[in-house]
């Protein structure tokens, strides 16, 4: 019955990652802390590899035109790595409180410009596409600098970069908000590697726990994909900003020290 | 072929916990850890956890496959820019495992 709710958590996981972009760690680490008990560190580590089973099912089976700008991917991926790489050799100079602020206000002026931008949009021009191959990403100062912040904020928080570089990318860059996603399901898998791999070294992943999670992630990141194509742009940007509003709450009351 | 090794690293994932559930009925749980190659255990532990070793580690390297394969994509095609980078992102991920090993 366990495996069953395991599974269940991770298709759910699955397709609110592949939809969004963001890997699905925000969604099972929490879900598996407090609905299976299970011990930070191993929740964690279960969640990476559903991270990379999101990955792998939202990149590997997405259909025809549909999937990630690999180009975007690796050039932005350059700054998000070297901003890990930083945030480990800085992790003692910053307090997690303040970070956890910094990750907040990152949040809320993500949501408030992506808000901010899909109703500056004059109602004269044609309807948004999730995905198209017309477009040319810009202001990649700014998109580098984000990504190497999502970086830097992923390797000290646990949270994903993707909840940071699929509005940046959207709002800021132009980048269609399908090929966002993709790509930020692309770079999520690159990132969660570097873990899942020190995880696994250090004997931290039980197989008969992340199992269960990933292949239900496998699953719903495969049906996200699917669905993905069939969702209105306004819907999939709602929930963005729903989610964008949501963890900068919670990171800002974790910053404040009231959570 | 990054089909291809998602389909196998889910299939060894299926078949090791299909096995282990089989083998051991409901098995007391969070079980054995996934073993590496450099784990003294490897060689006493049983098929159906390399299997799903096997099939997690698929996983875990898949990421940087496919960026392996970006890059001789661009070498093919001789695009030296994109290639650098699919190459500065190789070096940065295996500076990334190393910085957080330590």
């Amino acid at each position: 019955m366990i495996f069953l709710a395991l599974f269940l958590t991770g298709v759910t996981a699955g397709v609110l990652g592949a939809v969004l972009g963001l890997g699905g760690g925000v969604f099972l680490v929490p879900a598996l802390h407090l609905l299976f008990d299970l011990p930070m560190r191993t929740a964690v580590a279960c969640s990476i590899v559903g991270v990379l089973a999101t990955s792998a099912g939202a990149v590997a089976f997405a259909p025809r035109g549909r999937g990630a700008d690999v180009e975007l991917a690796l050039r932005l991926e350059i700054a998000t790595t070297a901003g890990a790489l930083a945030g480990s050799l800085a992790a003692g100079l910053l307090s997690s409180q303040a970070l956890g602020i910094l990750f907040a206000v990152v949040a809320f002026f993500n949501a408030g410009y992506t808000a901010y931008r899909s109703r500056r949009r004059p109602i004269s021009a044609p309807p948004e596409a999730l995905f198209t191959r017309d477009y040319r990403p810009r202001r990649w100062g700014i998109g580098l600098s984000a990504s190497a912040l999502a970086g830097m904020l992923s390797g000290l928080l646990g949270v994903g970069g993707g909840i940071i570089k699929v509005p940046v990318m959207y709002s800021v860059m132009e980048v269609p908000l399908g090929v966002a996603t993709a790509t930020s399901n692309f770079m999520v898998g690159i990132t969660a590697a570097v873990s899942a791999l020190v995880y696994y070294l250090r004997g931290d992943i039980y197989p008969m726990l992340a199992i269960p999670i990933a292949l239900g992630v496998f699953a719903g990141a495969t049906a996200g994909v699917w669905l993905l194509t069939r969702l209105r742009v306004g819907w999939v940007r709602a929930a963005l900003i729903a989610l964008l509003v949501i963890m900068g709450v919670q990171m800002l009351l974790r910053g404040l020290g009231l959570l | 072929m990054a089909q291809v090794i998602s389909t196998a690293g889910l299939a060894l994932m299926l078949a090791g916990f299909c096995g282990e559930w089989i083998a051991h009925g409901n098995p007391a749980l969070p079980g054995p850890p996934a073993v590496s190659w450099s784990d003294p255990a490897l060689l006493a532990a049983s098929p159906f956890l390399l299997c799903m070793s096997a099939g997690i580690l698929l996983f875990a390297l898949l990421p940087a496959l496919r960026v392996l394969l970006a890059l001789l994509d661009y070498v093919g095609r001789r695009d030296w820019r994109n290639a650098l980078i699919a190459l500065i992102v190789l070096v940065e991920l295996a500076l990334s495992t190393q910085t957080h090993r330590i």
